[in-house]
């Protein structure tokens, strides 16, 4: 497929880019005085489509279905969208496993959106048959659903699952034409690294378990990451200080949720760079990863507005926006 | 073979159209891939963005009049074509040949100004201004090529 056979997509998605919140419009939310006054406030910015609306889930549901729609009308290769949901699917690949072993309802787990048929998801797992899913998902769910068996729990088809998740998206970083994907595919691989290899670390794990726990690596050394954690959280932290991640360790270091929010921000400043990219599939991933932070955003302010948070405390937790 | 320059001038005439012709539907057919993506999303857009999409129509345009003179010169529009040598038909041929490439190349770029400007236009209307000017200076590199194909064709004896 040629960049300018996404002309289409790219138009829609520019006219689409122009409704995206700006600062001003967060910064009006994040002050509102009530939960109901943002609700309402959001309402009037078209986020919402009827008065009685107020229930959060519903709204980020709503919203997230909107986006999928809009990218599912617009991309011409479909293939293409497989990727942006990778980590929902395999996500939704560990709750259907995990409901599996507890005989329960995975429905309400799934997230979001996903390129997997749920339905077909759903049975194949339940069914243990799991060459109904796609190649990569039914290796990943076979191993997975052994491990379970074997270990009786659900920790090491989660590692499994979690570490295939990252081979996948090395996999599409490695083979996709877009270079954005690309480059967003490996930060998102390498700061759920730091992620796993912190939490080996906290909980002890041997040198085994966290080169299986963790994933391909591009701008941090694998094996110095694993060896790291078996030492422990000072010697992780004093390792990721010499890579190019270190401003992100360094919040780490703080607490995760500052962590998170400064992987989301880099994420959108990269995205950024397609603002200037009229063809290909660049543009659309972009807005794909602006609306998702976005969403994140609303999600986190209303949370907050419902608890009775303090808008200094919401801004701290803002994500950056892509207009 | 009787009338050979008369054949090669109409190879230079069907030259200017085809490739010039090529590079318009290129051009335009991009820019209403666009336009179409626009429009999904705003119908108020119409205006700003039909400018947009006709301006890579013009290469054909120049093409064919380039040919429609090259006919009249040889006298085939009438349906007495004048007797020429092959070296007068070379010359006709080789007098299409800049609007041809330049037609065909400056459409297809200009299709991509263009379309590029439509999501400019998407995104923020009022700099559709902006737009028209980026796609129109491209412009200026079909007037060249048209204007030695015009002068070069009315100058061969």
């Amino acid at each position: 497929m040629r960049d300018t056979d996404y002309a289409y997509a790219v138009a829609r998605i520019r006219a689409n880019e122009g409704k995206l919140l700006t600062e001003a419009q967060v910064q009006t939310l994040t002050d509102a005085p009530s939960f109901e006054r943002a609700v309402q406030d959001l309402k009037n910015l078209g986020w919402l489509e009827n008065d009685e609306e107020s229930d959060i889930s519903a709204i980020i549901a709503r919203q997230n279905e909107q986006l999928w729609t809009l990218l599912q009308q617009v991309v011409p290769d479909k293939q293409a969208l497989s990727a942006l949901t990778a980590l929902n699917d395999f996500f939704n690949l560990k709750a259907a496993l995990k409901c599996m072993l507890t005989s329960a309802d995975p429905t309400p787990l799934y997230q979001q959106p996903s390129v997997l048929d749920l339905t077909v998801l759903t049975e194949s797992v339940n069914a243990h048959a799991f060459d109904r899913l796609p190649p990569f998902f039914a290796e990943c769910a076979k191993r997975a659903f052994e491990a379970a068996h074997r270990t009786e729990s659900g920790q090491s088809a989660d590692i499994l699952i979690d570490e295939a998740a990252l081979r996948y998206l090395a996999q599409m970083a490695d083979t996709t034409k877009s270079a954005l994907l690309r480059e967003l595919f490996r930060f998102i691989c390498d700061s759920t690294n730091i992620k796993t290899a912190l939490r080996c670390a906290r909980t002890g794990k041997d040198l085994s378990f966290t080169e299986s726990a963790v994933g391909p690596c591009f701008a941090l050394e694998k094996s110095q990451l694993c060896f790291a954690a078996v030492q422990g959280e000072s010697a992780l932290f004093a390792y990721l200080a010499t890579t190019p991640l270190s401003d992100g360790a360094a919040l780490l270091q703080k607490s995760t949720s500052a962590f998170e929010k400064w992987c989301d921000d880099v994420l959108i400043e990269q995205a950024k760079r397609a603002k200037y990219v009229f063809f290909g599939f660049d543009p659309i991933a972009a807005y794909f990863f602006a609306k998702s932070a976005e969403i994140k955003t609303v999600r986190i302010l209303l949370s907050a507005k419902k608890s009775g948070v303090s808008p200094e405390i919401i801004k701290e937790r803002v994500r950056a926006l892509y207009v | 073979m009787t009338n050979f320059g008369l054949a090669l001038a109409l190879f230079g005439a069907a030259f200017a159209v085809i490739f010039a012709g090529i590079g318009s539907a290129k051009g335009v057919g991009l820019v209403g891939q666009a336009s179409a993506g626009a429009l999904s999303e705003d119908s108020s857009l119409f205006g700003k963005v039909l400018i947009l999409q006709l301006l890579p129509g013009t290469q054909g345009l120049y093409g064919f009049i380039i040919a429609i003179f090259v006919l009249i010169r040889t006298n085939v529009l009438s349906g007495t074509p004048v007797e020429l040598t092959w070296q007068q038909g070379l010359l006709y041929l080789a007098a299409c040949l800049p609007i041809a490439f330049g037609g065909l190349l400056s459409g297809i770029h200009q299709g991509k100004v263009a379309a590029a400007g439509v999501s400019l236009v998407a995104k923020k209307p009022d700099q559709s201004g902006r737009a028209i000017t980026m796609a129109s200076l491209v412009e200026f590199y079909a007037i060249l090529p048209f204007l030695i194909s015009f002068l070069a064709v009315f100058r061969i004896g």
